[in-house]
């Protein structure tokens, strides 16, 4: 294995030492003061390799374990390499290929290693590192056999040829203590997801303000902290794609490198693959993705700029170098303001440390534990007020009501607070979205704006994180056919850079998330023709634009392939809306031809804990959640007016649709089950009651409200909604089952479904 | 309805309603203690048959059902055992018999396989029996209705023949594909 080193060794002084010659001759016959970087780079190299072969003198074990540290990233060398080491036969041969160090390697330790003023070193200095190496080469060159020189022979013919080492494929992990011990693994996993989001973050930011020196230190530690931490947990193909990026980010820190729209491209490309990686670190079991590709593009982008190639690039290369001082002048004014920023930075991070990070399956628990405690409350509250009024031969005394009175109190902080703690902002959703916008704006060549307000609105966490994949199935519909191609803007008048905006604010229990964009909008009169083809709707329907905008929610309605091209969207819209109401929210959509469109999502706060109206219809009890309620009204039968087979009635402006809840829940199918019985053998009146007055429940959006005709109002409940089990997942219309303070079960109402059902009924019917 | 607590003589209101009588140390004395299994009897109308304890989390009593509106056929409804949500299956809706007001004798068994938790609604519960391996015969009837498709083993206990109810033949005659609904649903919906 030590003659194997020693070959590689030599083969690459073979290769360097030739052209290290040519510079310096080259650089004494033009006089010039400083060597240029090419030659700093050369002699880097150079003094890199001595370092190695210093080390390699030194005992096996020790030099070994100098070399992970030293060389940082072993790379499979030239294949010539690779068929000497056949040709050895050594039983250690895959980590003796590896150990072999390329010119991106030693590359690589140029950058590690900007500690050494290289640019001041003279030519004499140069000079004598050149005799020196003559030194310890010449021993070396003495040890290995006959193939290594051969070897070194093919090396230096593949010299020229471009790296092909980074296309070759490493094993992407090496099995290590730390990779085994699950909570250490865990702790890295975290950490570089964090640190995943930083790197994306400051990349965007570093797009934006190239020269800002804070924001390079910040993607340096974050890459070279996640480097470190795969490779000491052995993802090789993690360190490997990190370290190559890491060159990158060095070489821009140094202004060797301006980082233009292309590099930034590529790092982006990196950080994917890293994404794939953590991924399958994550999944726990390699994923096999190949790396050498982007590998190679960092270090291709990486030595674009960095080794000036004589001619063209040099001369390109130095009005980019100007451009970054004169933008470094530039940014001393906002330097002086960046005092400010650094103190707030160690704000966040004083804050930061007050955190703790706790199992969510904990959390879990704790939440549901609650959820039962708030049904505890309940039904405490309920036993004493029936003691107190039904027994009041019982002395109840004040302390046992104090008692309930305060367990009630308490139980509601409890249950505030472990709300609270499972929300997080909302902009954890947000922030890869910037992202999204520049690569699609970037790949159909459209300028557009992203602009994220309300990401301090907090939701519980499922939601955030379930949130993000229809929110960016809508933000890239209005990417990809809202905004209109810069031209076609100006045309009509627009500012060329299109902006979508993506807002969050709280209502009440519920969070409005809307993503409106300035672009070329719908046609109502086009969605309505393509739904009459579909057989959604019928010729003579009439619905408002509004209704018709919102057909491309229908399955149907997507299926069909050509309507991306004419009216813009479609695709993929139902399944949005059926992501949308599986969190029990409601999506719904506007827009104006030419002006832009308007994507409302509400969601509710939390899905653990939640207030409720509960409603009496035949003698059943529906829980009816709040967030969904406008407001309960009472009417008069005579009030209700027919629109063909529609019931309506007329609440101040509006004409509200109305549902009786009995037959929406088909009530009637109860005479004779079970639970019948049970309550015509307790005596309980199940017929409804027919009075002059009916209950209605306006539900929906604020905007176009249904409502839901029942007969009683009972009260208003915080309940824990839980599920009915997998026997009863797919009933229509229920949400899922709660437990009242007697210990009943009351069905939840799915107003959403509902709502959709009854629109649904209702355009059949007048289709009919 | 026959009452069968009747049999031993004693009133019904003699008795706790949570009792329940029978092998319950599983016929220890007995030397082929390990080949003996036990089933708990149930009845469904006037005829007993079997469930083995194995499944069988629980009885309850039979005083609160929520009606489910549009539930899969069979599913009566749902009931809450101390905060969970189970579902509860109609056994004589099963055999087709016509639904009868529950009597202080109903009982919901709770009965588990390894996916779901059901409550299978009964007309009352005999004994706890022991029954050794060689009085089990392992036998599909014909399907002639009347809960014959529900058993899948027959025992015999002197002169006296019962059926033993298969829990996950009473699931799956309820028709609800618990196990793919999900997979279903993507596909689907």
């Amino acid at each position: 294995m030590d003659a194997l080193k020693k070959a590689a060794i030599e083969s690459l002084l073979k290769r360097t030492l030739p052209q290290l010659q040519q510079e310096l001759e080259e650089a004494l016959a033009m006089e010039v003061t400083a060597p240029g970087e090419h030659l700093s780079y050369l002699i880097d190299e150079s003094t890199e390799l001595l370092g190695m072969l210093a080390s390699w003198n030194k005992p096996k074990e020790a030099s070994s374990s100098e070399h992970s540290e030293l060389e940082d990233h072993p790379e499979a060398d030239d294949p010539a390499m690779l068929a000497m080491l056949q040709s050895m036969d050594d039983t250690d041969t895959p980590a003796a290929a590896t150990e072999a160090i390329s010119d991106d390697a030693a590359m690589a330790m140029l950058a590690e290693m900007d500690e050494s003023p290289n640019k001041a070193l003279d030519d004499d200095a140069a000079m004598a590192l050149l005799a020196q190496m003559d030194e310890p080469m010449s021993p070396n060159s003495a040890a290995p056999k006959a193939p290594p020189h051969a070897a070194a022979h093919d090396a230096h013919g593949t010299a020229e040829s471009e790296d092909p080492e980074d296309l070759k494929e490493i094993p992407e992990w090496e099995p290590n203590d730390f990779q085994s011990d699950p909570s250490m693994l865990n702790d890295f996993i975290v950490n570089a997801d964090e640190l995943m989001q930083v790197l994306d973050d400051t990349i965007l930011r570093l797009e934006q303000e190239p020269n800002n020196k804070d924001i390079i230190e910040e993607i340096f530690r974050a890459a070279h902290t996640l480097k470190g931490g795969s490779g000491m947990f052995g993802f090789k193909g993690i360190e490997r794609v990190m370290h190559r990026m890491e060159n990158l980010f060095d070489l821009i820190r140094k202004e060797k490198l301006v980082p233009n729209s292309d590099i930034i491209d590529t790092v982006f490309q990196g950080l994917d693959l890293l994404r794939t990686l953590l991924k399958a670190v994550k999944d726990g079991k390699p994923c096999g993705v190949i790396t050498g590709p982007v590998v190679r593009a960092l270090s291709l982008a990486a030595k674009g700029r960095a080794i000036p190639k004589r001619g063209g690039a040099a001369g390109a290369s130095a009005p980019t170098e100007k451009a970054a001082h004169d933008g470094g002048d530039d940014h001393a004014h906002p330097k002086a303001a960046k005092g400010g920023e650094g103190e707030k930075k160690d704000d966040a991070k004083k804050k930061e440390q007050s955190t703790i990070r706790v199992d969510l399956e904990r959390l879990d628990v704790l939440v549901n534990l609650v959820g039962e405690l708030v049904i505890d409350r309940t039904r405490f509250a309920s036993i004493e007020e029936d003691l107190r009024t039904n027994y009041p031969q019982i002395k109840l005394g004040g302390n046992f009501s104090e008692t309930v009175q305060l367990f009630s109190r308490h139980m509601n902080e409890i249950q505030d607070i472990i709300m609270k703690v499972r929300m997080v902002p909302i902009g954890n959703a947000f922030n890869k979205f910037t992202r999204v916008v520049r690569d699609l704006a970037r790949s159909l060549d459209k300028r557009i704006d992203l602009v994220i307000s309300g990401e301090h609105a907090e939701l519980d966490k499922t939601l955030v994180e379930q949130i993000g994949d229809p929110l960016i199935h809508l933000i890239r519909n209005s990417c990809d056919h809202g905004i209109e191609m810069p031209e076609v803007r100006e045309k009509s008048g627009k500012d060329p850079v299109g902006k979508i905006s993506l807002d969050a604010h709280q209502e009440g229990n519920q969070i409005v998330i809307s993503i409106t964009d300035d672009g070329k909008g719908m046609d109502p009169a086009i969605i309505r023709r393509k739904a009459i083809e579909k057989g959604l709707i019928s010729e003579e329907e009439q619905l408002s634009s509004r209704d018709i905008l919102n057909l491309i929610f229908e399955p149907g309605f997507s299926t069909a392939e050509k309507v991306t091209n004419i009216s813009g969207r479609g695709v993929g819209m139902d399944v949005v809306k059926k992501q949308i109401m599986k969190l029990k929210g409601m999506i719904e959509l506007d827009s104006a031809p030419g002006r832009g469109t308007k994507t409302f999502i509400r969601l509710p706060l939390t899905l653990a804990i939640v207030q409720s109206l509960l409603v009496r219809s035949r003698g059943e009890i529906f829980a009816i959640p709040l967030g969904a309620v406008i407001e309960s009204i009472r009417i008069s039968p005579k009030e209700i007016q027919r629109i063909g087979e529609v019931e309506v009635y007329r609440l101040r402006e509006t004409v509200l649709p109305l549902v009786h809840l009995d037959e929406a829940m088909q009530l009637s199918t109860i005479e004779g089950t079970v639970s019948d019985l049970i309550h015509t053998k307790q005596g309980l009146r199940r017929t409804r009651q027919r009075t002059d007055r009916l209950f209605v429940v306006v539900v929906g959006q604020p905007d176009r409200p249904i409502g839901i005709v029942v007969d009683q109002l009972l009260n208003q409940q915080e309940m824990v909604i839980k599920s009915m089990g997998p026997l009863m997942r797919n009933i229509p219309c229920v949400a899922g089952g709660a437990v009242l303070g007697q210990g009943e079960v009351v069905l939840v109402l799915d107003i959403p479904e509902l709502e959709a059902i009854s629109r649904g009924r209702n355009r059949m019917q007048t289709a009919s | 309805m026959s009452i069968p607590y009747a049999m031993n003589g004693q009133s019904v209101h003699d008795q706790s309603m949570f009792s329940i009588k029978g092998d319950l140390d599983g016929g220890k004395e007995n030397p082929n203690f390990a080949s003996i299994r036990q089933y708990i009897g149930l009845l469904i109308g006037s005829e007993e048959f079997l469930l083995p304890i194995e499944v069988t989390n629980e009885i309850i009593m039979l005083n609160q059902l929520t009606f489910v509106p549009r539930a899969p056929q069979y599913i009566e409804g749902v009931i809450n055992l101390r905060g969970t949500i189970v579902p509860a299956i109609n056994l004589r809706k099963l055999m087709g018999l016509p639904n009868e007001v529950p009597t202080h004798h109903s009982r919901i068994i709770i009965a588990h396989t390894d996916e779901v938790m059901v409550g299978l609604i009964v007309d009352g519960i005999t004994y706890v029996i022991s029954v050794n391996a060689d009085q089990l015969q392992q036998q599909a009837l014909p399907s002639k209705g009347r809960g014959s498709e529900l058993i899948s083993t027959i025992s015999k206990r002197g002169s006296q023949v019962n059926g033993v109810i298969d829990i996950a033949k009473v699931l799956a005659e309820t028709g609800v594909n618990y196990q793919t609904q999900d997979e279903d649903r993507e596909a689907h919906g």
